[in-house]
């Protein structure tokens, strides 16, 4: 054999051979042999073109390996730099806390701010008017901050533009306008504000864009001052209410319903209640909570407090001429009230001398008259001074004049207007076209307005001045005499803007005004002042930085409890009031009576998604308005809910559809204001109907409408729709009377009697967290709402969802009604997932994506859970919620900046497809918890606070540690008022409500 | 095996022959395998045709609930469960009936199964994969649903599934079911595929069929281990057909909502399952038996038998409907009356009511053997009975829940579009799968039906 041997070339002249085809053709068999064992890498490699088998691994190895390297190659590197010079205050993932007020109501708010963004606002337990609490609005703010819709530049003329030219325009038209440059605002609390308008020299009109006027002009016919007291309620043992919605919309209503609640607690110490008579035409949320609700049509508002203040006169001693013609029972035959209806409020107020408070918010031309009715009767008691202030400290919060108003628009009709700033309000949405503003605004050369977001003003004005939002700027409030507080910016302006302030401080050169450098200088100067008018001792540096913390400076704190002085009514007033009484105009078959609503009130917040959604306290209904309709008018008509009705008076109409509303007073129909945006932003335009034109000065009433039925449905997206308890063990009432005989009165299953269980109950060795909840106390105003949403990042959902019954609240107030549908009897229960400890929900997750913790909190696992939604089935009191979509921007991008940084970061953001819930604020248990730790203490009632408890100003949940003997809430679980919902479910909730008691005769007792 | 005797004639009946027609074993095997080598009909391409457009309807609505999300549904935080679960239940109920005829009918030895047998185990399968994609597919999270539901070994700890909950029962005792059924409805058909594939042609078609007889050569052997391996599994399924609805029925009953927690679930939901599963057979032997020609195996006989047992079933149901009454009045559980009187006279009146007619009223019809043995009569009662049997879940399901504890939760449910595109696709995956099957595999049970002809002996000795 060659040694030589060369696989080429062809095997031949060999006397061996190996196979019979190689012997017969061994031409043929050479062939065959370089491909017989084709698993030589040798002889493959030695093949010219083409890729051999070993370099194709190679190359088939190394792409492979590439494109795996190429999958992981860094991105493009984005760096990441923790702060350079780390700011003092900001350590990542603890929260600051910034005292500051709410400009609009002059409230104290605490904001927390994370890493810089203020995420929370709650209200300052040391502010003397709030004490801590805060209404739904006011807890939805901190959405409105970062608003996508929010204007982020200023506009001239309706193209983007850059404060530096605007500044220098607005200028310029300030200073060729002197001496006819008006300033149309709301009323304005800052002090700093106010004064630097003043020295201006511009014609200041304010107006409120929910009118106060009657309550202003009453008192300054009554007493020859332009006032708005400082009504107080904590003051009174029996409070009268014709018309007045003081818990809802009327008035400085968060530091009512403090004061209010505050008089509804019941314990071992006080067994007395304060007694509310309402008399009204349209279910509100004050009516709600009366003791004693009678309907009354508000054109009979009038003869009804005639009647009233002619038993209160003859009861008092002070018997006039002007009422000699006016009872009970003369108002009994006119309105339809019963005559002891009138007599029991006027006995009780009599009684109550110097301890009681009329209120009363006339809908009419009547509107003054009334007040001078109430001013009348508050005099006659003797309750001016004790519970109406006007010398100690009267309210600044409401200071508008329809009057000035209307002088302006006659000015700026008469092209005396040059220059107008408007700002703190809409007026073109706000005001009835019939006053003829919007047209009078066009004879304004340069109209200056300051906004928000682009709305119906900014539309028709040529300067729109981009507004910081109150939580980005310097200011400060003095909603009351003698009591100030700064607002204290948390974050820097998200956009260009600027507020009223600072925008007036760099137009200060232009027209020739002295003014500070920017606004932290002015507020602070404003308090140097202060501080000397008030002989404050303190070095200033140190008084603004303890300011700066409490929020609150009061230098009539101490003087705040006095008696006031008590001013003398005039007699003519009341005669002047009767006067107008006979001239009303008699009743139609229907009035539309418009109303304020508790979530949107003048609108201006329309585009907040969370109040759009929040149930309104009374009817539950969410995303528009509708209109509400006694069930007598709605029989007799033949309307069915959701029907839409068509509303006409003096060539105006809008149609509704109807809501069956119990306690409204046949023969009215009431709808409310501050729907029907076009100009606000993708959730708040076309949502319901505007209705200001039906509005006429302040006359909310429309004595005549006509009514007809369109033929149209539409679906009124209502959250609870059964209203009735059916004689269920949901929640327990009583009345005092019985109260005072059993104080477990009203309570069918008393708390003791926990039915045996099968399960082996859970041990709480450290803490176990619990909640009190008192039925008596809760208005119903539903803050609570809005700050477990913001709290724990729950989203709105929108009205096709709600219609679908998919809205999101982990914590609900239901609502039921007692007694008859005509006037019935509220209880609204806030219902949150109750922590069972026999949770029935925990038992059928196949996933234990629902746990129960050693402190009793029953535990949501977000990224366990796979959506079976047998839990929500098996819940009793229905509080999960399912995702039922992604929520949180759609599947593939995140939210819309700066939505985003609105969330608060200790709470996940839920996917769809999971379920949720309540968690009693697991997040504000963990860091009270560790607070506390650090300490080196056991967490106590001040440590842990759920958000639903610190917004509520009635101080009606109570939570804490129930392993604890000395907390609140394992003393208030011992109340004999205590009961647990559906206890003989058996789930043994954490959650224990206190009984309603009335304060009423009892025999109407009854389970609907 | 049949009884009579030609010298006791007198005395003695004849039984009815199972098989009529004086059919050969060649006649039975040329039959049934003549459909399945010869090109299809015109009417099995419009069935297919319209089965499998449903089919894509429902799966297009379920593609845009799992891209999109379970709000496409008409479900809320009321009624959480709604179509999902009722489809879910139906079709379960449905599969009941295959396994009932097939094992717990073989092990008494029912002699008249065998014409039906195939085709009712088939349609438990299809009927189980139908209401499979149910509890999966109602998820909120399927993709992650499909195995955290299953106890499997995992680096977390302490993570595992909660065995306290109904749900997870469910699990185990829907994938047994299917399991066993699947296997059993094969083994059941390996000699009868061995058949086809010896008559077979093509080369293509015969590999399959091939591999599909496992070996199959009908010596006394195989035959032996067949029918141990046969009777086994018979003795094994029989129990799960009362056991899968019983673990069906505690998802309800272990919950505490008035009307679904009901110790009397376990038994009115297999009755129910039965019932609505016999009907159902009814429903596609009928149309099976006309199409395929199979009159002579699927005799007037086997529908009357099957009539009899919808009857009896029916009434059953009904009397577990008026138990339920009773005792939610006897129990003096408020909450237990409100939600009975409510599925009566509340605002799904109209359900309950369909319900009542469908399952206890149209069905007393067959006291009369006319009816009973009337063709077209028995088609459309068993359509009703299912109707009902549908409504029966719904009612269940909807009722208990749209008005549980708290009457400020009550809300009125509906299924949506996409609830229904969903529903009717699960019929007509169903009907797709049945009309595959009636192409490649034998619809009758040849093997069995020969075994039970009295060839040779006329009298079937």
């Amino acid at each position: 054999m060659s040694h030589e041997h060369n696989e080429n070339k062809p095997v031949t002249n060999q006397r061996f051979w190996m196979t019979l085809d190689q012997k017969e053709a061994p031409e043929a068999f050479a062939k065959t042999i370089p491909g017989e064992f084709t698993s030589s890498p040798i002889r493959e490699g030695l093949e010219k073109d083409g890729l051999d088998r070993r370099d194709f691994l190679k190359v088939m190895g190394a792409s492979a390996m590439m494109a795996s390297l190429a999958g992981c190659t860094r991105r493009p590197v984005h760096k990441i730099v923790p702060y350079v010079t780390n700011p003092e205050e900001i350590i990542p993932g603890v929260p600051n806390f910034y005292a500051s007020a709410c400009p609009q109501t002059g409230y104290g708010l605490v904001l927390r701010t994370r890493e810089g963004r203020p995420i929370k606002v709650d209200g300052n337990s040391d502010h003397p008017m709030n004490r801590g609490g805060l209404g739904a609005r006011g807890q939805a703010a901190v959405h409105d901050l970062y608003d996508p819709d929010r204007l982020r530049a200023p506009k001239i003329g309706g193209v983007d533009s850059d404060w530096k030219t605007f500044d220098a325009a607005v200028g310029q038209a300030l200073a060729s306008s002197k001496g006819s440059t008006y300033l149309l605002t709301s009323s304005i609390l800052s002090p700093t504000t106010l004064a630097l308008i003043n020295k201006y020299n511009v014609k200041h009109v304010m107006v409120d864009s929910i009118a106060m006027n009657n309550v202003l002009d009453g008192q300054a016919q009554s007493y020859g001052s332009r006032v708005f007291p400082r009504f107080r309620l904590d003051r009174a043992d029996v409070i009268v209410s014709i018309g007045a919605d003081f818990l809802g919309t009327w008035g400085s209503v968060v530091e009512y319903e403090g004061q209010f609640s505050a008089a509804r607690k019941l314990n071992e110490k006080k067994n007395t209640l304060n007694k509310l008579f309402v008399f009204e035409g349209e279910m509100s949320l004050t009516g709600q909570n009366a003791d004693e609700r009678t309907a009354v049509h508000p054109a009979d508002q009038m003869i009804l407090g005639l009647g009233l203040a002619a038993e209160v006169a003859r009861l008092t001693g002070h018997s006039s001429a002007e009422l000699s013609g006016f009872s009970a029972a003369m108002a009994a035959e006119k309105t339809g009230v019963p005559a002891e209806k009138i007599h029991a409020a006027a006995e009780a107020l009599a009684k109550a001398k110097g301890r009681s408070l009329v209120l009363a918010d006339g809908k009419g031309k009547d509107g003054v008259a009334l007040q001078v009715l109430a001013n009348f009767m508050n005099s006659s008691l003797g309750n001016e001074g004790e519970t109406v202030d006007a010398s100690i400290a009267p309210s600044n919060q409401f200071r508008g004049s329809n009057a000035e108003l209307v002088k302006l628009i006659a000015a700026m009709n008469a092209g005396t207007v040059k220059t107008l700033i408007i700002q703190g309000f809409n007026p073109v949405y706000v005001l009835p076209e019939k006053m003829g503003f919007k047209a009078a605004l066009a004879k304004v050369a340069n109209v200056v307005y300051f906004a928000s977001h682009a709305n119906e003003t900014s539309a028709v004005a040529k300067f729109v001045a981009a507004e910081s939002h109150s939580f980005e700027d310097w200011s400060d409030v003095n909603p009351q005499k003698d009591l100030y507080s700064v607002v204290q910016p948390t974050i820097q302006p998200l956009w260009k803007t600027k507020s009223l302030l600072g925008a007036l401080l760099d137009w200060a050169p232009a027209v020739g005004v002295k003014a500070p450098a920017n606004t932290n200088d002015a507020v602070k100067a404003t308090f140097q002042e202060l501080t000397k008018k008030h002989g404050v001792s303190q070095k200033f540096q140190d008084f603004w930085d303890d300011l700066l913390m409490s929020g609150v400076f009061a230098p009539g704190a101490k003087a705040r409890d006095n008696k006031a002085s008590a001013r003398s009514f005039k007699g003519e007033a009341l005669k002047a009031a009767v006067a107008v009484a006979k001239t009303l105009p008699a009743k139609a078959p229907f009035s539309l009576l418009l109303t304020s609503s508790i979530a949107m009130a003048d609108g201006s917040q329309a585009n907040n998604a969370l109040l759009q959604e929040l149930p309104d306290p009374v009817s539950k209904n969410v995303w528009g308005n509708y209109l509400a309709v006694s069930s007598i008018d709605a029989k007799a008509k033949g309307w069915e809910e959701g029907d839409v009705l068509a509303v006409e008076a003096d060539g105006n109409r809008f149609e509704l559809p109807l809501y069956i509303q119990p306690g409204m007073k046949a023969g009215v129909v009431a709808a409310h204001l501050g729907y029907g945006r076009v100009f606000n932003g993708r959730n708040g335009n076309g949502v319901g109907v505007r209705l200001a034109n039906f509005l006429a000065g302040d006359q909310t009433l429309v004595s005549d409408v006509k009514i007809t039925k369109t033929g149209a449905k539409s679906p009124v997206a209502c959250t609870q729709r059964h209203h009735s308890l059916e004689g269920r063990d949901i929640i327990f009432d009583t009345t005092l009377e019985e109260y005072k005989k059993n104080p477990s009165a009203g309570v069918e299953h008393s708390d003791n009697e926990v039915p045996p269980t099968i399960w082996s109950e859970h041990e709480y060795l450290g803490y176990k967290w619990g909640m009190v909840i008192d039925l008596n106390a809760c208005t119903g105003c539903s803050a609570c709402v809005i700050a477990c949403s913001v709290e724990n990042n729950v989203p709105a959902v929108g009205k096709d969802q709600v219609l679908k019954g998919r809205e999101m609240h982990w914590l609900r107030l239901d609502r039921y009604y007692s007694g008859e549908a005509e006037n019935p009897e509220t209880t609204s229960q806030a219902m949150l997932c109750q922590h069972c400890d026999n949770a029935p929900c925990e038992t059928v997750c196949p996933v234990l994506a629902t746990v129960h913790s050693s402190e009793g909190l029953n535990q949501m696992i977000y990224n366990r859970c796979v959506g079976t939604k047998y839990c929500s089935n098996n819940c009793p009191y229905k509080v999960r919620r399912f995702n039922w979509y992604n929520n949180n921007g759609d599947m593939n991008s995140l939210m819309e900046h700066p939505l985003a940084l609105s969330k608060n970061p200790e709470v996940t953001l839920r996917s769809r497809g999971v379920m949720e819930k309540c968690t009693f604020c697991v997040q504000r248990i963990e860091y009270g918890k560790s607070e506390a730790k650090t300490a080196g203490r056991r967490a106590n009632d001040e440590d842990v606070k759920t958000a639903c408890q610190e917004a509520c100003a009635a101080d009606a949940i109570v939570f804490g540690d129930v392993n604890n003997p000395e907390s609140k809430v394992s003393k208030l679980k011992n109340s004999p008022r205590g009961f647990l919902s559906l206890n003989e479910v058996n789930a043994r909730p954490a959650v224990t409500y206190l009984t309603k008691v009335r304060n009423r005769a009892p025999e109407k007792t009854e389970k609907a | 095996m049949s009884m009579t005797m030609t010298d006791g004639a007198a005395v003695q009946l004849e039984r009815p022959a199972l098989v009529t027609g004086g059919k050969t074993y060649a006649d039975v095997t040329r039959d049934i395998c003549t459909p399945l080598e010869s090109f299809p009909t015109q009417r099995w391409y419009i069935a297919i045709t319209i089965s499998s457009l449903v089919l894509l309807m429902g799966l297009t609505a379920w593609g845009i609930t799992i891209w999109d999300g379970l709000g496409h549904w008409g479900i809320q935080n009321t009624n959480a469960w709604g179509a999902d679960i009722i489809n879910f239940v139906f079709w379960i109920g449905i599969g009941h009936a295959g396994t009932l005829i097939s094992a717990v009918l073989y092990l008494f030895r029912q002699n008249w199964r065998t014409g039906i047998n195939r085709s009712a185990e088939a349609m438990t399968i299809f009927a189980v994969i139908c209401a499979l994609m149910y509890p999966l597919g109602h998820t909120g999270r399927p993709w992650l649903a499909c195995y955290w539901l299953l106890p499997y070994p995992n680096n977390m700890g302490s993570l595992w599934v909660n065995f306290r909950s109904p749900l997870l029962w469910d699990v185990f005792a829907v994938s047994t079911y299917f399991t066993i059924s699947a296997v059993f409805w094969f083994i059941g058909l390996i000699p009868d595929i061995a058949t086809v594939r010896d008559r077979a042609v093509h080369p293509v078609r015969k590999a399959i069929y091939t591999v599909l007889s496992f070996g199959w050569k009908g010596g006394g052997r195989h035959w032996h281990h067949y029918e141990k391996a046969y009777g086994l599994l018979a003795g094994l399924s029989a129990p799960l057909v009362l056991s899968v609805h019983t673990i069906v029925s505690f998802d309800f009953a272990v919950s505490n909502l008035p009307g679904w927690h009901t110790t009397i679930f376990p038994p009115y939901f297999v009755i129910g399952a039965i019932f609505s599963g016999f009907a159902m057979v009814v429903t596609l032997m009928v149309i099976a038996r006309e199409v395929f020609n199979l009159k002579n195996y699927i005799t007037i006989n086997h529908l009357e038998a099957m009539n009899k047992i919808t009857m009896c079933t029916g009434m059953l149901v009904g009397l577990a409907y008026a138990t339920e009454f009773f005792i939610a009045w006897y129990s003096g559980n408020p909450y237990e009356r409100y939600v009975f009187l409510n599925r009566a006279f509340g605002p799904y009146a109209w359900a309950y009511w369909t319900m009542i007619t469908c399952n206890t009223l149209i069905p007393q019809i067959f006291w009369f053997k006319k009816f009973r043995r009337n063709v077209p009569m028995m088609f459309i009662v068993s359509v009703f009975v299912n109707i009902g049997m549908w409504f029966e879940r719904f009612v269940i399901v909807v009722t208990s829940l749209h008005r549980d504890f708290l009457p400020s939760r009550w809300m009125y449910y509906l299924p949506s579009t996409t609830d229904w595109f969903i529903t009717l696709g699960s019929f007509g995956l169903f009907f797709t799968l049945f009309l595959l099957f009636c192409r490649f595999l034998p619809v009758v049970a040849m093997a069995e039906v020969k075994s039970i002809m009295p060839i040779g002996d006329k009298h079937g000795h």
